[in-house]
């Protein structure tokens, strides 16, 4: 029996892993024709938020981009790229890697105007090299699809190595694309509406004590009246630094071969059945897209970050078009869940992952053993 | 003596208003044709032919790649070396032998291209990309929204399409422009060309693009197109939506 894509990708992995005492946790899978991939040449592999910042500035906020010290993302996405290689030769299988925002935090980075040509060359230059920037230098490279995150610009000013994209579809030649990529700002009515100068207070006064991430409008009155608290006592304030995620049966440990539940997702049978902020206004939009008659209506699968809080969240309404929002989750803050073989609640740094192969779509938590 | 001071700030808010007017007045538009990735030059799906070595009869087609275009060069093309030794400190050749696009051919063709897309669809590709993509060279390995793109610009498309629209001058081609909603530059910047290798360079701005329209000596039409993004400063919230 051949061996899938998939689980070329988990064995590669593992390589990386299996020294470090690390495994793979499923967090969500949908492996279902409803995805409405038509092709199986293609994997698409979708980092979320990273937020990565140059050393010193790491230093003063209390979240940051996560597993920094052992280099983990990178030895990943090394092995992403001798396996895209590997396919290339064979050109069988093509790897399609997408970043969905907030790669380099700006607005952290920089506490005044942005400067983004002061950010040193080998601030996280590994990563940025192994993304987009080592094609130009002759080195290994993913040349991943970048989108433009809320907090990958100051004031407008982005920085300017990295080729942004606002969004993306995969390439399909009757323009009817299956999957929509999109950072999910556009769909943050606080991100749409607040003066920079608001946001700027917001993550500059308490930045070092909250994650930096955006709040449903719902919870920003609550955030504000933080704010009047004393500047010693908003560290107590904080309410998610650990991102509760919705796996009820637990997270199956993934091994090459070994099977898995077909579908590991909150299924809801219409686009209002979720707490999710997110699901109704991207089902709207697509809702849009058809009215327009643009090759967005085509769209089965919305991959998004943004919310640092991964979930897989399927909608197969009576008679209605179907849709999958994959919320890929983050390299930053922390996640909790429980292990499915002990029950065990384990909260641990996120470090997600997302990878769509035909019909099956997956997102995996990486994990290391110390920090369980 | 209320009447003198009101004078004197009258006069004062007068000189002001016509400094300002005057300044506004000589702001200069300025496009720069910049590197590879950031202009569109041709036609990326459409191979080329070069010999394989320089004088060498052998030729070969391929589509290029982004690498063809970083410092140290790639395998498909020369490297040239100084014919004395340098004091350079890196591994970096003289020079790189690479080519240098000449512009997209005009009237735009909307004629398939074997194993590629036509001119007008590979352009459409480039724009629906967006203005921050960098893919001049090679069409990244997703796509934005082709045919939301192919509506927008399907004014200027269809006006790159036509050898009649694109002929008779400069004053004629503005002219004709000038109902399409574009806005004109003052002068172009080109990092390929000395531009008075051409008998006009006529650049014009339309949705988040530059459009440069090259015209040779003793030609009647524009026959040759870059494309480069404006480079705008705010968040593009609506860009990131799926229509």
């Amino acid at each position: 029996m051949p061996i899938s894509p998939h689980d070329e990708i988990v064995s590669s992995w593992l390589e990386v892993l299996g020294p470090r005492n690390g495994e793979i946790r499923l967090l969500g899978r949908v492996s279902d024709p409803v995805i409405g991939n038509p092709s199986d040449r293609e994997v698409f592999f979708l980092i979320p938020d990273l937020h990565i910042l140059s050393p010193q500035r790491r230093q003063r906020f209390k979240y940051g981009f996560n597993h920094n010290e052992s280099g983990l993302l990178v030895r990943l996405l090394d092995r992403m790229n001798t396996l895209r290689n590997s396919w290339e030769e064979s050109r069988n299988t093509k790897l399609i890697t997408a970043q969905l925002g907030d790669f380099f935090d700006l607005w952290r980075e920089f506490p005044g105007s942005a400067r983004p040509a002061e950010i040193p060359d080998d601030a996280h230059g590994d990563l940025r090299d192994i993304l987009y920037r080592g094609i130009d230098r002759g080195g290994p490279c993913l040349k991943a699809t970048m989108l433009l995150g809320n907090h990958d610009t100051k004031r407008s000013d982005p920085l300017k190595e990295i080729p942004f994209r606002y969004k993306f579809f995969n390439r399909a030649s009757d323009e009817k694309p299956f999957v929509f990529g999109t950072h999910g700002d556009a769909f943050d009515i606080l991100e749409t509406t607040i003066p920079d100068a608001i946001e700027e207070f917001a993550v500059y006064f308490i930045g070092p004590f909250i994650e930096p991430n955006k709040y449903p409008i719902t919870e920003w009155s609550k955030k504000t009246a933080q704010i009047n608290k004393p500047i010693g006592e908003l560290e107590n304030a904080i309410t998610e630094p650990v991102h509760n995620l919705d796996a009820p049966d637990g997270a199956i440990q993934v091994v090459p071969g070994k099977p898995l539940p077909p579908l590991v997702c909150q299924e809801i049978p219409s686009p209002g059945d979720t707490s999710n902020p997110y699901f109704q206004k991207l089902y709207r939009s697509i809702a849009i897209a058809k009215e327009k008659d643009l090759p967005g209506q085509h769209v089965r699968v919305v991959t998004m970050g943004h919310t640092h809080k991964a979930s897989l969240i399927l909608c197969r309404p009576s008679g209605e078009r179907p849709m999958l929002l994959m919320d890929v989750g983050a390299w930053i803050e922390n996640c909790t869940y429980p292990l499915a073989e002990s029950g065990v609640v384990v909260t641990e740094p996120s470090a997600q992952l997302g990878v769509i192969h035909g019909n099956d779509a997956r997102i995996y938590q990486i994990r290391l053993a110390k920090e369980s | 003596m209320v009447n003198r001071t009101a004078r004197t700030g009258m006069s004062l808010f007068a000189a002001v208003s016509i400094f300002l007017f005057l300044m506004a007045g000589c702001t200069t538009t300025v496009v720069h044709v910049g590197s590879p990735y950031d202009r569109y030059d041709h036609n990326r799906t459409r191979a080329i032919v070069t010999s394989v070595t320089p004088g060498s009869a052998e030729r070969v087609s391929r589509v290029l790649g982004d690498e063809v275009y970083r410092p140290s060069g790639s395998e498909y093309f020369p490297k040239a070396q100084y014919a004395e030794s340098d004091s350079s400190t890196d591994p970096l050749p003289a020079a790189n032998v690479v080519p240098v696009f000449t512009g997209a051919t005009l009237p735009l063709s909307p004629a398939p291209v074997r194993d590629g897309k036509s001119d007008r669809d590979d352009l459409i590709d480039f724009l629906a990309e967006g203005p921050n993509a960098q893919v001049g060279v090679e069409p990244g390995e997703t796509m934005g929204d082709t045919k939301s793109a192919r509506i927008a610009f399907t004014p200027v498309l269809d006006f790159l399409g036509s050898q009649e629209k694109l002929s008779g001058g400069r004053t004629q081609v503005i002219d004709r422009l000038s109902s399409l909603n574009v806005t004109f530059a003052d002068e172009v910047v080109d990092s390929r060309y000395r531009l008075r290798a051409f008998a006009d360079v006529l650049a014009f701005r339309f949705e988040k693009f530059w459009f440069i329209l090259y015209q040779l000596p003793r030609n009647d039409l524009y026959s040759r197109l870059v494309v480069v993004a404006e480079k705008r400063k705010t968040q593009d919230f609506q860009a990131k939506k799926p229509y």
